[in-house]
């Protein structure tokens, strides 16, 4: 079996990559190869990184209010590319009442900060699993 | 199921092979890295699309900006009308099998635009390649792309895989590292064509250069070039392309179909044999040169069934394809 696939990386000005690199290492310990792709990304650039890395999942940090916007846009440009890969968000600043909101919108999982580890790496691995043509 | 899906995607309905959009590109890609069941279809397609392409090796320690200059490179051969791809390794781990793939992140600064960059995971392969950064290559290069740049795990002296599949080899140095140079004499330094002195805005520049021109002269075989860049803002990007792009095309600098398996067996057997001439080679025997690869690639093929190699170069190709 191949390693799972995950793009981490965070959208705009947010500035705090601590958090995205711990949970990295955390993937990569449990097998996963994780392209990190850091800070200042936009919607735009996480599809065409989509594509030419073929994730399996996008785990996106959230630690800053953007993602709100962000993350409507990422879900509609993935469905315009015919993509299904699913997005995870992670962090600090997602309420509850955001956290129904965005699965509502097409989100795949949000991490808590208090989210044990385990589980993430459970989740992610269920939603890799269940992505099409990957056999 | 994976196999009807490459069939659709790599050829047109008639039977021909075409290229995919480059939206599939990176599905096929995984395809390549890890189901041997598809290689077969893989590479009847190789065959008929590969073109010659210029593999650009980028080794040297970490952190001495391999990425950083690779970025910058892969702007400037793009801006001057050539399609370019980059693979990128990082090692994986030999207990989890999971990696982080960390050398995007320099190459973004700049944006998206027509480059094509996946990060591979070494998953196995040795040398500071992955097992299938070669066929990954073809691949690329059946896609139409000209310049296909590939970046070592960075390990130094033991990254010598590349210098047996690509060309021109860049050796990545940066100032202070005096003491390493002794040291790279007898790895990976010895098969670079161009060493880059990267980061050349920091005061030490010069002092490193001339413990390198020092260590170059006490050599008797060809000495490689040794260019100044300072990635961060460009300076010297520009001259080090015009450099490959004056070189004349050399013996390792294309290839037409080498499977995977063919391409680990091909480097294992380039290693034992040179490992063993170096043991032979007891008295000064002038004919023969332990670590001049391109004889040894030469011997090899003859040994290797030429059917799983394939013709390894065309130069004739090469001169007419490569410009
Ligand atoms: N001052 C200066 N810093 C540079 C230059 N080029 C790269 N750097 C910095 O050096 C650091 C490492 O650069 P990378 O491009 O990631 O180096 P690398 O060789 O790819 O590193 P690994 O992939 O980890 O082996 C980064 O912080 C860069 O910004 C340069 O020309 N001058
Ligand atoms: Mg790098």
């Amino acid at each position: 079996m191949q390693p799972i696939r995950i793009l981490v990386g965070m959208f705009g000005v947010d500035q705090h990559e601590v958090g995205a690199l711990a949970v990295s290492s955390a993937l990569s310990d449990a097998g996963m190869e994780v392209v990190y792709v850091g800070r200042f990304q936009t919607p735009e650039r996480i599809v065409s990184t989509v594509q030419d890395e073929d994730v399996d999942v996008i785990g996106i940090s959230c630690h800053s209010w953007e993602y709100i916007e962000y993350t409507p846009e990422l879900l509609r440009l993935l469905a315009e590319n015919d993509l299904t890969t699913p997005v995870v968000l992670g962090g600090s600043v997602i309420t509850a009442a955001d956290t129904s909101d965005m699965i509502g919108q097409g989100v795949a999982g949000v991490f808590g900060p208090s989210t044990p580890m385990e589980l993430i790496i459970d989740d992610i691995t269920a939603l890799a699993a269940g992505r099409n043509l990957r056999e | 199921m994976t196999t009807d899906w490459l069939q659709e995607a790599l050829f047109e309905p008639g039977g021909k092979a075409a290229v995919p959009p480059r939206r599939l590109w990176g599905r096929i890609l995984s395809i390549a890295e890890a189901d041997a069941a598809a290689l077969p279809r893989l590479l009847e397609w190789a065959q008929e699309r590969v073109r010659c392409a210029l593999l650009i090796g980028v080794t040297g320690a970490p952190g001495a900006g391999k990425s950083t200059l690779i970025g910058k490179l892969a702007r400037q051969m793009d801006s001057s009308g050539h399609r370019v791809g980059v693979l990128a390794i990082d090692p994986s781990s030999d207990r989890t099998g999971g990696a982080v793939l960390g050398d995007r992140l320099r190459m973004e600064a700049g944006g998206g635009d027509d480059i094509f960059f996946r990060s591979m995971a070494t998953r196995g392969g040795r040398g500071g390649l992955a097992r299938a950064t070669v066929i990954c290559a073809q691949v690329l290069a059946g896609f139409g792309l000209d310049r296909i740049i590939i970046e070592t795990t960075g390990t130094g002296q033991t990254d010598t895989a590349i210098a047996a599949v690509s060309d021109p080899v860049l050796l990545v140095t940066e100032p202070g590292q005096g003491d390493e140079i002794q040291a790279m004499k007898a790895g990976v330094m010895e098969r670079a064509d161009v060493i880059v002195v990267n980061k050349a805005d920091l005061p030490s520049t010069d002092h490193f250069c001339a413990a390198l021109d020092l260590a170059m002269s006490a050599r008797a075989s060809e000495v490689p070039q040794i260019l100044r860049t300072t990635s961060t803002s460009g300076e010297g990007i520009a001259e080090l392309a015009g450099w490959i792009a004056r070189r004349p095309v050399g013996p390792r600098s294309g290839f037409t179909s080498l499977s995977p398996e063919a391409a680990t067996d091909y480097l294992t057997e380039l290693f034992r044999v040179r490992l063993r001439d170096g043991f032979d080679r007891t008295s000064d025997d002038a004919g023969s040169d332990p670590f001049d690869i391109v004889a040894l690639t030469t011997r090899i093929d003859a040994v290797i069934d030429s059917r799983v190699i394939g013709r390894l170069t065309d130069l004739d190709l090469l001169e007419k394809e490569v410009t």
